[in-house]
This record gives structure tokens, C-alpha cells and sequence, in this order.
């Protein structure tokens, strides 16, 4: 009888798995570092899709469907693949008093996608985010892990072109 | 009375002494305080969700969930008041904001507790003019709908489904308002267990085999017992005009405590269905043609009392069923007693459970046998030669909730099931090698001389397993826990070559160890059939036939002295000629019993066949007289379940057509026959067996004298020899969706997996070139079947996986007709087979 032949499912680079031992440790539980190690797998999958989440279930012990539950609670995840930076455009009330609504637009047009699209060259994706707690500097956007405020049209135009 | 778990608690003024470790809302319940609930239910972890349960406690500022605050002593705890009367109006004012309202045509109306909390409290406020939820209903299930608009967000369903089902098919998804209970890609299979819709509060998850069948008040609700595997499962039967609607655990009745399985909930339907056989049918000028009760009693009679007159009465043999009542096995095993007069009587518990019984035989005095319950508490769980989450799925939750408190599982089988995907550890012995390692784990710990004849490293070497596994398994056997330490062993064992032997050997390690053991059972009666005295060497209750006389006393018959012939040797002696003619109650050996055309070949060269049973089984086709017979659902009776348990049932609906119970056909078939029994009914029936086989606590109490059988040699062949004509292996296994043909007549179960699926390697499916879905040809020496393919990874390469069971392709087919020399069962777990592309 051959050998058993064993597909290995898809699961973390070493140096990840190496971060998720580090982070485990602040925990009592592994479930409980459901959230840091989603982070992870978004990032080392490029979102969360069937393989981020297996291989995310397999590490915290918890099934997919509940890791699948906490990913779409969660609106800093996603379960479809999205563009290398993500825009996150406030449109709670102080942003959408200063106009947070034409610069909606303004991103519209200039990226030739709607909002919770992605561009075709994959470099943006437009997203809607809910208040982002800096009101008194209205309008806000998140670009990926980056703070704007105060913004114009031109200001946008200037931000959008650090990013690649 | 205040003991030292007991606390005291205040409950609205009045104080109570309640358990300590309860939750207030538990506390409530069993003190009989009624507390507003959706997402608390008693047998699964709290959630704090739905905002319902809403209370104070003195000294907390804001109000509590009841389900996730525990009661401690000396608690001041306050259930109704004006300001918990705001907060639920509030939640439910909110919930019907963006519910449907669609209760004219909701299946749930007056059994929902949305409407029930509705209608309690009265003046909700409608504040909020949200738009209605326009979600969908999800039709992707085949026997559940998900209407997700309906929702009120309780995750009951998930958490069913993750902590009792352990399936892990659906997912609280997203959140707030367009949260959705679902399934997801990637989630785990739905097994179509149905808890998901009993444990919904509302009518978001629903029965699709109902979908307006009727309104609640209009259904009849009686009790009965499933009639698929054995683990004797109380069903609760909804019917409407004498025809089965729907079928649903009642509260936590019964051995199941509230859990049904796929084919209990969905197997309904072979009941009420079309093809059911409604008149009596003989064999005139050969064509079957339909006649009444008398013409064809009277008919049985005078055929049969022809052969006896001219072959005498060792001509004829009898199949009692697996599936029939107590009552009527006992009568069946009276009627080829007494009236033919001979002890050739068997039925298809010969495939399984009689050469487990047949080892317990050889065991004197008391060994532990571990109910249910035993096995839900139990630390450890050696599972050899067994796969109870697919042959008896509510063992299989009990195991999962052993699993769940922390149980180890170690199994020891040579295929990949439902059963190994859940265990701590699982020894992928060779086929055919569970006798080999009990041998070997007596040799290791029980010391007995008789086994000496073996040398350890040869078990091994055909175990595949190393001496360190070895004592690895044995070690589950071991140390302190060994109370809490159940065996579970099935057909692997008792199907191999001396499986008795093994099943003995394994018992006596069991009693020494102080473990307790349980055998896994196929068929809803396997167990009750022999107890009832359906066995060729043994009466009811497994006397020997030594022990006649007390029985001829009360039955005022002869039984003959002679023991009888098993199934396989009925069938060969009618291939010899020598037997001449068949009684057979409800049993279909022409697709159960392994090797068809042999067995259909000993069936046709029979003069007379006698076929009692509810379908034209390709069985019953071969018949002179089919005499139609009740279901389960339209006759009283008792079935013996795994554990033993004798449980009494009553009939809940009215036989289809002129179908009559399998007593009372024999019954009357008796007083044809000039030696007619007593009964006027089962009640009576069901006293002379009781009083022949005393009854202890629902167990039967049953003659076990350490009978001696023989013990088997080094050169005993135990699994496959190498062929290279035939290079796989198939391996047989069960299916959630399958057991017996009935179950293919099920529309429920139909719906939960249409055709069989022959699981194989991608490695071997890559050198067929074939993938998922594709038809094979499977040949083995004795027949050929076609069947569609399933990947699956996890199945060793080289071998095959086929349920038994499917119509579509039975794996018996396949099979030849050896038998066990101990105890005469048929072997059918493994046979080398070939396999083309087609």
C-alpha cells in the first residue's frame, strides 16, 4: 500500500505563524486573538477569503464559520480580494456637513469606480467608513493605515498620488 | 435544606434556595418564574443577545441579562417592573420594526414566540417607520429554508449547529440590522439534523417537507420511535387526516433528549408513500394478482402444509426481521417453532449485532454496558471497527458532547468517517485487522494462555501499527479514568473472521479494566429480534434450546430439539434443494444480504416464498404471497435499542390500504394452520413474552453463560490478499441519508444525498481520469456496479469508500458469500475490486 500522500492545506508563512505564537501570549485564549491574527491573514492572503479563513480557524481552534461571522462583523475586513490601498471616507454627520458628499464625487470620478469598488489597475478601493473620531478636523479619510484631514478636492488629489 | 450547594436567592420579594452555578435566568426556571427569553436555551452556552431577559439586581445601576448573570447568594433580583416592562417593549418594538409581519402565511404562526411575547405584553409602540427588511429567503438547502427576514438574530440556529451538531454549517454573518444566519462557502456541510429549525423562536428556519402542510392546531401530535438505526430515538409524529406531515424531537424526550438525525427527522417519507403495498397479492398462473386477507392466508397455509406434509417441517425456513416489533419477532420465532416445527430461523441481525451477542455469550458474569448517557459523561472513548456517527447518529452527538467536556477519542478503523475526522487520534489499521489488534491488546493485557499461540510482531506486522501504538491504544484501558472509559466497537468486529472471539476477548478486558462497552447497531431492532429469540440456537431471552421445556409449558407446543439453520446456511441448503420454502417477515435479503445473485439464485430455486413487507423490495418481487404489512408509524409494539432498552411505543396513524401489524398476520396465519396462537392482541403478546423473559428496569434480564467458542489460530486469514487483477480495496461504510430501502423511498433523505458516492483519492481519481462527479464502472469476482465519484482527500490512496444502503449502487452486489466459521455472518466490510472510467 503507497505511502499516504498528505496535501498540506493552506496555511501561514513561518514568520507569520512566529507573530501569531508572539501575540497567543498576550492572550488566556487562542480564540480570544481571533481579531490580531484576522489582521494578519487579511494581510498575508490579501483578504479574507476560504484559504485566510481556514488557515485562521486552524491556528485559533474555532470553526470557519464563526471566524467567516467575525470577519464580516468587522468592517475593516474583507472576503473579496481589494485593491493594494484602501480608502475609507467618512460620510457620519460633521464630514458630511463639510461636504464629505462632493468629495465622494470628486474620488468617483477621478478613480472611475463607485464607492466599495475597486479601480481596475487594483491600486484603490473606495470605501465608506463610519465615524472615524476626529470630527473637529472634518472631512476624514483613512488611506490604509494613514489619518487625512481637513480635506479639499486638491488635498485628495495630492494624497492619492503617495500611494501606489 | 440549605446544603452547601445550595445559595439563596430573592427573587421579586420572595426567597428561594436554588443550586449553586445557575445563571439567574436557570434560577428563574427551575423556581418557576417566568422570564421573556429568544436567544437563552438551556442546553447551549448564553449569548446575552437578544436583550429579553432583561432584570435588575439590587445594587447594579443598569439593567442584566438573566442568561448571562450568575446567581450568587444573598442576590436581590427583581423580574418585572416598569422599567424592565420599557426596556422589552423597546426590544420588541425594534424587532417588529423590521420584521415582515408575514404571519397570514408563515408556518411558524401561533407557535412563534415573537407572536406569543407580541401578544403578552401587549401595547408595543410603533415609533420607527423602518423600511421591512427586504431580505430574501434561501432555498440553497434542500430540506431547510432560511427566511432571513423573519430573523430576529437569537443564533440559536448557530449555536446548535457548532455545539450539539458539531457540523459548523452556519455563520452569524455581518452586522446589525443585515446580519444573516447562514450558510456560508467554506463553511462546514450541512447533515440536515434539523435542530436549526427546532430551536428557532420564529420562522426564519423552516421545514421544506412541511412548507404548508398545516397550520399548528391543525396537526395531531403522537409519540413513536424512529425505525432506522438502533439507537431507538423518540420521534414525535405530526399528522393530519392519518398521514405523516412532519416529524420533530418532543421537548428532551426520550434516549435522544430532543435531537433527531437526518433520516429520524427527514426518513418520514417512505410512510405514506405511493408504492406502499395495500392488498394482500398471490402468484396465479405467474402473474402476482391482488386478493383478500383470507384468500391468501388461506393460500400460505395450504402451500406450506403441502412441503411440510412432503419434505417435513426442516424445509422451510424463516427470516424474522431486524426492523419488526419485539412482539412480532417473539411471535415470528413461535410460528417456525410451533407451527412449522423447525429452529431455521434468522434475520438480518445475522449481518451484525448476533456475533457481537454471540461474544457477550462467551463472557460469564457481568460485564458494564454503557448507555448513552454513560457515553455523553464518559473521559475516554476507544472506538475499533466503528463509525457511530454515521451508522447511529445520536451516539455519535453523545460522543461529540463527551468530546466537547474534554473527552479523549481514539479510533482504530482502516477508513476515513465522519467518526475518525472528530478523534483525538486515529490508527489507520489495515483493513481487516480489527480482530488482529483486540487479539493483540489481550495478548497485552489480559494474560490469557489461550492466545499464546500468537507472536506479537506478526498482529503487528498485519495491523500495521507499532508496538509504541499499541500500547498507546492500550493505555486508553489504563489508570484511573478507566470507569469513565467507554469501548465502542461495530461492524468491523463482528463482521471479520472470528469477530466473536474478538468481541469477547475485548469484553473481558473491559470487565477487568472496569470499563463499560457498547456495540454499535445498524438496525432500529437488531438487538430486540434476537432478544425476542429470532436466532436458530437460541429462545427468547437467548435461552438455549436446552432450556425448552419452560417455554413449551406456557406456549402448550413442542419446540424441536434440533438447533436451526442461520440465514447463509438456509440459503445454500435451498440452493442444495434441500429447502424448499421461505418465511420471510420484513427483511429484503436480495439487497441487504451480501452476494445478490446468490442469495436471489437460493430464493428462486425455493418452491414457495412468503414475503411480508411494506414494498414490492426487489425481494418481494420473487414472492408466491406478499402479505402487506403495517409501518412503524401504524402498528404498537416495542423496540430494543443499542443500549438495550426495551421501550414500548403505540400506534399513531391507521395502515395504509389493508396493510395489517406483523402480529396480527401471524396471528391469524396460526389459526389457519390448525395451531393458532391465544393473543386478541399485542398487549397479550407482550405479557407471555415478559413473563417467560423477566424485565429489570426496562432491560431484559438475559441468560449469559460464558458459552465457549472457538478461538482462532495464527493462520487465520484476516483481511485482503494481494490480487493485481482487482487492485483496490473497497471499503464499505455508512451514510447520514441511508439505512436500508426504505430509506431510499424517502423523499427527506432523497433530497439530503440523491446517489451514492464512491470516495477516493485525487491521486487514484488523476490515474483514472476521472474527477468529482464522474461515473465509474466497479468490478469485483462477483458483480459489478456503477457508481459517481467524490474526492476526498483524507482517504488512503489504494482504497475505496462506499455507504452502504443506496438503491443506486449497493456495494452487497459486490460481495461473495463467505461466512464467519463461529458464528455464520457474512463477511462484507472490504472486497478487491477493479474500477473503469466510463
Amino acid at each position: 500500500m503507497k505511502e499516504i500522500l498528505k496535501m498540506a492545506p493552506a496555511g501561514f508563512a513561518e514568520e507569520t505563524l512566529k507573530k501569531i505564537d508572539e501575540i497567543m501570549a498576550r492572550y488566556p485564549t487562542r480564540r480570544a486573538a481571533a481579531l490580531p491574527v484576522l489582521y494578519l491573514a487579511q494581510r498575508e492572503f490579501g483578504c479574507v477569503d476560504d484559504r485566510a479563513l481556514g488557515a485562521a480557524s486552524r491556528v485559533l481552534g474555532i470553526s470557519k464559520v464563526e471566524v467567516y461571522g467575525l470577519a464580516t462583523y468587522y468592517s475593516m475586513f474583507e472576503t473579496k480580494p481589494f485593491g493594494r490601498n484602501v480608502i475609507h471616507l467618512c460620510d457620519n454627520l460633521a464630514c458630511s456637513l463639510l461636504g464629505a458628499e462632493s468629495l465622494q464625487h470628486h474620488l468617483e470620478r477621478k478613480l472611475e469606480i463607485r464607492m466599495g469598488e475597486t479601480t481596475q489597475d487594483g491600486r484603490f478601493t473606495l470605501k465608506n467608513a463610519e465615524c472615524l473620531g476626529a470630527c473637529a478636523q472634518a472631512p476624514v479619510m483613512l488611506v490604509n493605515d494613514d489619518v487625512y484631514e481637513g480635506l479639499t478636492e486638491a488635498r485628495i488629489d495630492e494624497i492619492l498620488a503617495k500611494y501606489e | 435544606m440549605s446544603g452547601n450547594n445550595l445559595i439563596s436567592v430573592t427573587v421579586n420579594d420572595k426567597v428561594y434556595q436554588v443550586p449553586a452555578g445557575l445563571s439567574i435566568i436557570q434560577a428563574a426556571d427551575r423556581i418557576g418564574v417566568c422570564i421573556p427569553r429568544f436567544c437563552y436555551l438551556e442546553k447551549l452556552s448564553p449569548l446575552g443577545g437578544c436583550r429579553m431577559c432583561l432584570i435588575t439586581v439590587q445594587g447594579i445601576p443598569k439593567l442584566q441579562t438573566a442568561c448571562t448573570t450568575p446567581a450568587k447568594d444573598g442576590m436581590v433580583v427583581v423580574t418585572e417592573s416598569e422599567e424592565i416592562d420599557k426596556a422589552r417593549k423597546a426590544t420588541l418594538e425594534l424587532q417588529l420594526a423590521q420584521h415582515p409581519l408575514d404571519c397570514f402565511h408563515c408556518d411558524k404562526a401561533t407557535r412563534c414566540d415573537l407572536q406569543d411575547l407580541t401578544y403578552l405584553f401587549g401595547d408595543i409602540q410603533h415609533r420607527y417607520d423602518f423600511p421591512r427588511k427586504d431580505l430574501p429567503t434561501l432555498y440553497d438547502n434542500p430540506l431547510i429554508e432560511r427566511n432571513l427576514g423573519r430573523c430576529v438574530h437569537c443564533e440559536r440556529c448557530v449555536r446548535v449547529c457548532e455545539e450539539i451538531q458539531g457540523a459548523d454549517a452556519i455563520s452569524a454573518t455581518r452586522r446589525g440590522r443585515p446580519t444573516e444566519m447562514r450558510e456560508v462557502p467554506g463553511g462546514g456541510e450541512c447533515q440536515h439534523c434539523g435542530h436549526c429549525v427546532d430551536v428557532c423562536p420564529v420562522g426564519a428556519n423552516l421545514d421544506r417537507l412541511f412548507s404548508h402542510r398545516g397550520r399548528p392546531f391543525q396537526m395531531e401530535e403522537g409519540l413513536s420511535l424512529c425505525p432506522y438505526c438502533g439507537c431507538g430515538c423518540t420521534l414525535s409524529l405530526n399528522t393530519r387526516e392519518g398521514r405523516i406531515m412532519r416529524v420533530w424531537p418532543r421537548g428532551d424526550e426520550g434516549v435522544n433528549h430532543g435531537s433527531l438525525c437526518a433520516r429520524g427527522r427527514f426518513g418520514w417519507g417512505f410512510v405514506n408513500h405511493p408504492e406502499r403495498l395495500a392488498r394482500p397479492r398471490i402468484k396465479k398462473n405467474g402473474q402476482l394478482v391482488e386478493v383478500d386477507w383470507e384468500e391468501a392466508l388461506l393460500f400460505t397455509a395450504t402451500r406450506l402444509e403441502k412441503i411440510i406434509r412432503e419434505h417435513g417441517p426442516q424445509s422451510v425456513g424463516g427470516l424474522g426481521s431486524a426492523r419488526a416489533t419485539d412482539e412480532a419477532n417473539y411471535l415470528f420465532q413461535r410460528f417456525m417453532r410451533c407451527v412449522i416445527g423447525n429452529n431455521n430461523i434468522d434475520s438480518s441481525a445475522r449481518l451484525g449485532y448476533t456475533a457481537g451477542l454471540t461474544g457477550r455469550l462467551g463472557v460469564a458474569g457481568d460485564v458494564r454496558e454503557a448507555t448513552l448517557d454513560d457515553v455523553r459523561r464518559a473521559a475516554r472513548l476507544l472506538v475499533i471497527g466503528a463509525d457511530p456517527v454515521e451508522t447511529n447518529p445520536i451516539l455519535g452527538l453523545a460522543m461529540k458532547a463527551a468530546i466537547r467536556k474534554g473527552a479523549t477519542v481514539v479510533v482504530a478503523d482502516p477508513r476515513t468517517t465522519l467518526t475518525s475526522r472528530w478523534a483525538s487520534q486515529h490508527f489507520r489499521i489495515r483493513p481487516g485487522s480489527e480482530v488482529p489488534l483486540i487479539l493483540a491488546l489481550a495478548r497485552l493485557l489480559l494474560n490469557e494462555r489461550e492466545l499464546s499461540a500468537f507472536k506479537d510482531a506478526d498482529l503487528l506486522a498485519r495491523i500495521a501499527l507499532r508496538s509504541e501504538e499499541l500500547a498507546s491504544l492500550a493505555g486508553m484501558l489504563e489508570g484511573d479514568a478507566a470507569e469513565q472509559t467507554v469501548v465502542l466497537a461495530g461492524r468491523g468486529v463482528t463482521q471479520a473472521p472470528y469477530g466473536a472471539s474478538a468481541v469477547a476477548a475485548l469484553l473481558r478486558i473491559v470487565a477487568k479494566r472496569g470499563a463499560s462497552y457498547l456495540l454499535t447497531v445498524d438496525r432500529n431492532n437488531e438487538r430486540g429480534s434476537c432478544e425476542a429469540g429470532v436466532l436458530p440456537d437460541r429462545l427468547p431471552g437467548l435461552a438455549p434450546l436446552s432450556d425448552r421445556e419452560r417455554f413449551e409449558k406456557v406456549w402448550g407446543q413442542k419446540v424441536p430439539e434440533q438447533p436451526g439453520l442461520s440465514a447463509y446456511e438456509m440459503l445454500q441448503a435451498a440452493r442444495d434443494g434441500k429447502q424448499k420454502a421461505f418465511y420471510i417477515m420484513g427483511e429484503n435479503p436480495v439487497d441487504d444480504f451480501p452476494d445478490t445473485r446468490y442469495v436471489e439464485e437460493a430464493l428462486s430455486s425455493a418452491e414457495f416464498l412468503v414475503v411480508q413487507d411494506l414494498f414490492m423490495t426487489p425481494t418481494a418481487v420473487m414472492a408466491d404471497v406478499i402479505l402487506p404489512s403495517a409501518s412503524f408509524a401504524e402498528k404498537a409494539g416495542q423496540f430494543t435499542n443499542l443500549e438495550g432498552r426495551v421501550q414500548p411505543y403505540t400506534a399513531v396513524i391507521p395502515p395504509v390500504g389493508q396493510a395489517r401489524p406483523d402480529a396480527r398476520i401471524l396471528v391469524e396465519l396460526s389459526r389457519k394452520m390448525g395451531k393458532g396462537f391465544p393473543h386478541k392482541n399485542i398487549v397479550e403478546v407482550r405479557e407471555e413474552m415478559n413473563n417467560l423473559v423477566p424485565m429489570k428496569e426496562s432491560q431484559r434480564q438475559l441468560a449469559c453463560n460464558g458459552l465457549s467458542h472457538a478461538v482462532p489460530g495464527p493462520e487465520v486469514q484476516w483481511g485482503p490478499v494481494e490480487d493485481s487483477d482487482f487492485p483496490y480495496l473497497l471499503l464499505t461504510t455508512a451514510s447520514l441519508y441511508r439505512n436500508g430501502a426504505e430509506s431510499n423511498l424517502a423523499v427527506g433523505l432523497q433530497k439530503g444525498q440523491e446517489r451514492a458516492a464512491l470516495r477516493l483519492h485525487p491521486a487514484d481519481a488523476q490515474g483514472l481520469g476521472v474527477s468529482d462527479g464522474d461515473s465509474v464502472m466497479v468490478t469485483s469476482k462477483t458483480g459489478e456496479i456503477q457508481v459517481s465519484v467524490r474526492l476526498d482527500d483524507e482517504i488512503a490512496p489504494d482504497t475505496l469508500q462506499l455507504a452502504e444502503g443506496f438503491s443506486d449502487a449497493n456495494p452487497k452486489t459486490l460481495f461473495g458469500h463467505e461466512i464467519d466459521p463461529v458464528t455464520r455472518t457474512p463477511m462484507a466490510r472490504y472486497v478487491q475490486v477493479k474500477m473503469r472510467k466510463l
